[in-house]
């Protein structure tokens, strides 16, 4: 791993060139908007600063080792392509969605959207326009969690985001139905979606947000989540890019005293996914769960990261990761929980279970736990294993064919994840997806 | 309908089956009773085609096919049925679900059309009721949790929605208390049909007091040792099965 004081000497002028890829690429062809307060221009200068000394990340540094860094030279870096009326689909009907919103790589669709129904104290606006018009409401949220950390795509997000969207609930505002936000890639482009969910105290919402594409481009997305005391959210992704895309997020959330976030994410697509979690469990009894459904195949590989931090007492983390596995796709986890000194009777735990329906496909998992207090539960668990003979056996012995069976066993096994998703719209949503990445397996006769 | 010629199975290379031959007519029930470890339960897998069964020699042939060279959802859609010993759990597959996928299945294979929702419904309903089930039961993960004799229900449940020619019961009186066994051998006895062929694997014969069965044959050491008729069930619980080589 190239350290610090190897960066360091580059940065001193010895070396210029950065270790890994170079941002500098994706800098001089990107297209960020300009405009907005001085404030996000001093943060975006700063994130470019700082990737210009310390590049994109290479394969020896930790955390990047099993990601195939190469195929990101073949990926279009800059640019918007022109917006091609790429099928807006929609995983809710219309009355069971608060409202919605379309992106087409990466610039909104205001015809596409549909925001009658919001109910006072909800603001959902595209991040550009908040930008331009309101910025002092988001002047100490943007930028809060996603500029310190070092995490690079999202410091390349925040040097080059030309749009996004906020959600802002005011204290005590209660939306019932979820929103939906259609983020669709279409053609040979880059883009670097930004959003910002803020819950004001005792505040509840719930967002579906579903990418979808086609073509070969590089969506590199950065969610800012922060719940103030008592909020919940409900953050569901179905990530289901185009097989040829890249998909990269950094989901960073600060939860205060009493806040919940349930999040799921349903992994289906891109050539290669990678998807980061930072979360701070900030208050006394701030609560997460970050679930994941994935199902790959062919050369897919998908990566889950997330490090979650207890820095107060009774907070509680929890991640199920279930998925399949097929032809020679590659799953990798690393999952930390870092426990504070003051963290006292924190409990977080970690359970992944992989099923391989090939011989060639693989799954890495390693699990960090990084506890400083005395008086804390935590655990951790990874399960491989292939779909049970007798299960299979018992199935085509009712008549059932292999891959039905096969296909019937994996819902069951993934069903597991989707059946505590809390909104029965949205848990029916992604249901019907997972239902047709099975049909589709078995169409193909794989 | 079912024709079994000299047969002789090994599981991990240990020989199971060692020349069992029998014949089992439309319209008949036959009892295979026989001590543990004699081979009931291998020959129940072998007919259902559960893979592991290695068939060294011998034939078996099924309304004039090799059932051998059938996978076992092509036996299933031919109509051959096997009630499994120790039914499997599925978790995160409903009963509904399950029941619905295997008629549906069954019903392609053999040229039928899917039967929809309301249709599945209403076939499903009738035979709930008459073994004593609740819709509630189609509701759960399939036999996850469910009682020994919840399980065996289930196993009738799905030959009766699934109208097999040959029924395969292996040790279905297992784990079954004395209401169970009766509800269970009612269904058994509601599918005796002129059309229709059963092999009941026992043990024991108080199941047969209920299912009373047109040839009985004691397979012990692999092989069938003697045939006779209902009568040799009671002799044989009389006097076990020391005579055959075997304590009862």
């Amino acid at each position: 791993m190239p350290s610090s004081a190897m960066r360091h000497e580059r940065a001193m002028g010895l070396d210029l060139t950065p270790p890994g890829l170079s941002a500098e690429r994706f800098l001089s062809e990107g297209e960020p908007l300009a405009g907005g307060p001085a404030w996000l221009a001093a943060l975006r200068q700063q994130a470019t600063l700082r990737l210009r000394v310390e590049g994109l990340p290479a394969n020896d540094d930790e955390g990047w080792r099993q990601t195939p860094l190469a195929a990101l030279k073949r990926f279009p870096l800059g640019g918007r392509a022109a917006a091609v009326a790429t099928p807006a689909s929609s995983l809710l009907r219309a009355e069971e969605r608060a409202a919605r919103l379309v992106f087409r790589n990466g610039a909104l669709q205001p015809a596409a959207g549909d925001m009658a129904a919001l109910p006072a104290g909800v603001t959902l606006a595209s991040l550009a326009e908040l930008w331009r018009a309101e910025p002092a409401r988001l002047a100490g949220r943007l930028g809060r969690l996603s500029a310190t950390e070092g995490l690079p795509f999202a410091q390349l997000n925040l040097s080059l985001a030309a749009d996004g969207y906020a959600l802002l609930i005011d204290d005590g505002v209660r939306l019932e139905r979820p929103v939906e936000i259609v983020f669709a890639g279409d053609g040979e482009a880059a883009w670097h979606p930004r959003v910002l969910i803020a819950l004001g105290r005792d505040s509840t919402a719930a967002v579906l947000e579903c990418h979808v594409g086609r073509g070969a481009y590089l969506a590199n997305g950065v969610s800012e989540l922060l719940l103030a005391a008592g909020a919940r959210l409900g953050y569901c992704r179905v990530q289901d890019e185009a097989p040829a895309a890249l998909h990269l997020h950094a989901g960073m959330a600060e939860l205060a005293g009493g806040a919940r976030l349930d999040s799921v994410v349903l992994s289906l697509g891109g050539g290669l996914a990678r998807n980061e979690w930072r979360v701070r469990l900030a208050g006394e009894g701030a609560e997460v769960r970050l679930d994941e459904v994935f199902a790959l195949r062919g050369r897919q590989q998908g990566e889950t990261i997330s490090v979650i931090e207890h820095l107060a007492p009774h907070t509680g983390s929890a991640q199920v990761a279930k998925g399949v596995l097929d032809g020679h796709a590659r799953k990798v986890f690393q999952g930390k929980i870092a426990v504070a000194s003051g963290a006292a009777k924190a409990a977080g735990s970690q359970l992944n279970k992989t099923l391989l329906l090939s011989r060639t496909a693989e799954v890495a998992s390693k699990p960090e736990l990084e506890i400083n207090c005395d008086d804390v539960q935590c655990s951790h668990g990874a399960a491989v294993g292939a779909l049970d003979e007798d299960q299979l056996f018992y199935l085509r012995s009712r008549g059932v064919p292999l891959l039905q069976a096969q296909a019937l066993l994996v819902d069951g096994f993934l069903d597991q994840v989707v059946e505590t998703v809390a909104l029965p719209t949205v848990a029916a949503a992604l249901r019907a997806r997972i239902a047709a990445w099975l049909a589709e397996r078995e169409g193909n006769g794989t | 309908m079912l024709e079994i010629h000299d047969l002789h199975v090994s599981v991990g290379g240990a020989e199971i089956l060692k020349g069992l031959s029998l014949n089992v007519a439309a319209g008949e029930v036959h009892a295979v009773m026989g001590p543990n470890g004699s081979g009931k339960s291998t020959l129940s897998y072998v007919l259902a085609g559960r893979p592991g069964y290695d068939v060294t020699a011998g034939t078996v042939r099924y309304k004039g096919r090799d059932l051998l060279a059938m996978a076992p959802e092509e036996r299933a859609a031919a109509g051959v049925f096997l009630a499994f010993q120790y039914p499997v759990e599925l978790p995160g597959v409903s009963g509904a679900t399950f029941l619905r996928t295997a008629l549906n299945a069954v019903r392609k294979a053999r040229g039928e059309k899917d039967l929809d929702a309301m249709q599945f419904l209403k076939a499903v309903r009738e035979r709930l009721r008459s073994l004593s089930m609740t819709e509630e039961t189609l509701k759960r993960a399939l036999n996850v949790g469910f009682s020994g004799g919840e399980k065996k229900r289930n196993e009738m449940l799905q030959m009766a929605l699934l109208e097999p020619d040959l029924a395969v019961l292996d040790e279905t009186d297992s784990g079954l208390d004395i209401d169970a066994l009766k509800l269970v051998a009612d269904g058994v006895n509601a599918l005796r049909a002129p059309g229709r062929a059963m092999l009941v694997i026992t043990h024991y014969q108080r199941l047969l007091s209920h299912i009373v069965p047109d040839r009985v044959h004691v397979l012990a050491r692999g092989r069938i040792q003697r045939s006779g008729g209902k009568e040799l069930a009671l002799e044989l619980e009389a006097r076990g099965y020391a005579e055959f080589g075997h304590a009862a």
